[in-house]
């Protein structure tokens, strides 16, 4: 069971943002993405939710084509979630209701059944709000779960955006930068959280800059630059590569990659 | 049930209001038929505020989704002998489905060309209604729509009328308290986001649309029973206007917000006899909600401008900027 890529090329005008890139997420495994600014990272996950064309190449889950869905049918239950590179929440909503958000694709009752708030609309809704609590309390959300989004910290707004996407309730979960301006703490809750949900069937793919989260969560690493594959392998393997050296951490810090702590 | 309560303690708390000065001035033809104008027109600007506030659609043919729901309800009762009370379903879901149909076609345009288009059917309906020929009563019309059997005094319509808004307001606030109102809020905020929760945007948008048209479809089913009459210039264009001016004086984005503007423009539209002057007060209306509430204008130009930016942001390439360049936040 994965989620691959295949020979996939990906052009804005003039410029190539992936080129040839085939790869393969498996379910139940973190898989990462790391690569310096602009080689590709995003334009990847986009490519995986059809939020671009495709230049070449083809996006397949579990055998099946997605290139014909458009992003909303494919970032449903049990397909794929992802978190957004910049978090576009409400900033009027809470850090819950952020969260109950991504309950929408397995709570959808039609108009007129909201509206009457039916017995099943208010099971769903209540099912989900304590859904909503147990990922909130497993990512550390509670002291900011009624603060505004527009007022909590950015750390806190892109921890709420995972949230989000593991709400969602996918079968690979697609995370962009989910570490970003969070704390040691924050960090370490954040890493138990991904391998528990990968343990549970999931496929997490991680583009991540912070190498240490990478080498704590991830089973395999992929490294972009310009576009390309450059390097696939397990975190230990890819750090002591020299073209992942030179590209992503640039030349001479060969050293300081293998003692990270 | 406390929670019931405190769900729709706005409309409650409205409702409750209105109760009250309708007891208090139940002998008053004058104040009655004034709440009872408040309730009709004031759903009418309900089902604008719902459309601009929720959807990002800002309608002109309002007036002419109630118009069809009146004629529905007055050729139906008048000309097929049903009784009245049956036709407040044909006259919520005729214009339901007129805007269905028009709604996939207007929900995709931005926001100004949006106007224009919904002013034009607004025209149109004028023609069809003016040319129906027996059907519709061309220029003269159609009277003697009855009322329903229990509401034929003042205060009883007038009643009926609240109890058709306290039912709406409960309706409204349902469904913006549920999944499909949260993603009416997320597509409202920012397309992409809504479209990474799995959202189907023109759909929802367009079912949102016609549910706007469905409330004043049942205004007309009102109007026609209070006036007991129907004409092509009952809901025209001037109304369809004043209703947009109601909705946002009162304040698009609440659920009570668009009754309080008609209360308010109403209430002062009637001390003033003249027709063109009465344009004047609501246009100065609308230029002091501007002046005393600034974080409303900020919030609702704002909007508009970043609506139109993100709209057309999101048309031109369907995903986020090229990576290395962070996508601005609007916030």
């Amino acid at each position: 069971m994965a989620l691959i890529t295949r020979s996939v090329s990906v052009h804005f005008g003039g410029v190539v943002a992936l080129s040839d890139v085939t790869i393969g997420f498996e379910s139940g495994v973190v898989s990462g993405v790391v690569g310096p600014n602009g080689s590709g990272k995003t334009t990847l996950f986009n490519a995986l939710a059809g939020f671009v064309k495709l230049a070449d190449g083809t996006v397949v889950m579990d055998e099946q084509p997605l290139d014909r869905l458009r992003p909303y049918q494919r970032l449903q239950p049990g397909i794929l979630a992802r978190t957004l590179q910049t978090p576009r929440s409400d900033p009027d909503m809470t850090v819950r209701e952020s969260i109950l958000c991504g309950f929408y694709g397995s709570l959808r009752a039609g108009m007129l059944r909201s509206m009457l708030r039916t017995p099943a609309v208010r099971r769903g809704e209540a099912g989900a709000r304590r859904q909503v609590d147990d990922i909130i309390g497993a990512l550390g959300l509670g002291p900011f779960a009624d603060m505004r989004v527009g007022g909590a910290p950015i750390g806190i707004v892109r921890l709420t955006d995972v949230g989000r996407a593991m709400a969602a309730d996918p079968k690979y979960l697609l995370l962009d930068e989910p570490a970003a301006g969070l704390d040691e703490e924050e960090r370490a809750r954040l890493a138990a959280k991904i391998v528990d949900v990968a343990r549970s069937g999931v496929g997490v793919v991680l583009i991540e800059h912070n190498f240490p989260l990478i080498r704590l969560v991830c089973d395999v690493v992929t490294v972009l630059n310009n576009g390309q594959q450059i390097a696939h392998g397990t975190p230990g393997e890819v750090s002591r590569e020299p073209q992942v050296v030179d590209a992503y951490l640039g030349k001479g810090t060969h050293e300081s990659t293998s003692d990270d702590s | 049930m406390t929670t019931l309560v405190k769900r729709h303690a706005s409309a409650l708390g409205l409702v409750a209001v209105v109760a009250l000065l309708l007891i208090v001035f139940s002998d008053d033809g004058v104040v009655l038929g004034r709440l009872t104008t408040i309730a009709v027109i004031g759903l009418i600007a309900l089902s604008v505020g719902m459309g601009w506030g929720q959807v990002g659609i800002l309608s002109l043919c309002q007036a002419q989704f109630a118009a069809v729901g009146a004629y529905v309800t007055a050729i139906l009762s008048v000309q097929y002998d049903w009784p009245v009370l049956l036709t407040v379903v044909p006259a919520a879901v005729l214009p339901m489905l007129v805007a269905a149909v028009f709604g996939r076609f207007l929900v995709g345009l931005s926001a100004l060309t949006l106007g224009i288009a919904t002013f034009v059917l607004a025209r149109l309906a004028h023609i069809a209604i003016t040319n129906g020929g027996e059907l519709t009563g061309g220029f003269l019309g159609i009277s003697g729509v009855p009322r329903v059997d229990f509401a034929q005094s003042q205060l009883e319509f007038a009643f009926l009328s609240w109890a058709c808004v306290l039912i709406v307001l409960v309706l409204y606030k349902n469904l913006m308290d549920s999944a499909f109102g949260r993603a009416l809020r997320t597509i409202r905020h920012d397309p992409l986001r809504a479209e990474a929760d799995g959202i189907r945007i023109e759909t929802l948008q367009t079912k949102a649309f016609a549910l706007t048209a469905g409330v004043a479809g049942t205004a007309g089913w009102l109007y026609a029973q209070f006036l007991s009459y129907i004409g092509p210039d009952s809901l025209g264009i001037a109304l369809g206007i004043s209703v947009v001016l109601m909705a946002i004086v009162g304040g698009a984005q609440s659920i009570v917000g668009p009754l309080i503007g008609a209360a308010v423009l109403i209430s002062v539209g009637d001390y003033i006899p003249v027709e063109s002057a009465r344009g004047m007060v609501y246009g100065g209306a609308l230029i002091l909600m501007f002046l005393l509430a600034p974080g409303g204008l900020a919030a609702f130009a704002g909007f508009a401008g970043t609506e139109l930016r993100r709209r057309r942001r999101h048309r031109a390439d369907r995903s986020p900027a090229p990576e290395g360049q962070e996508a601005v936040s609007w916030h």
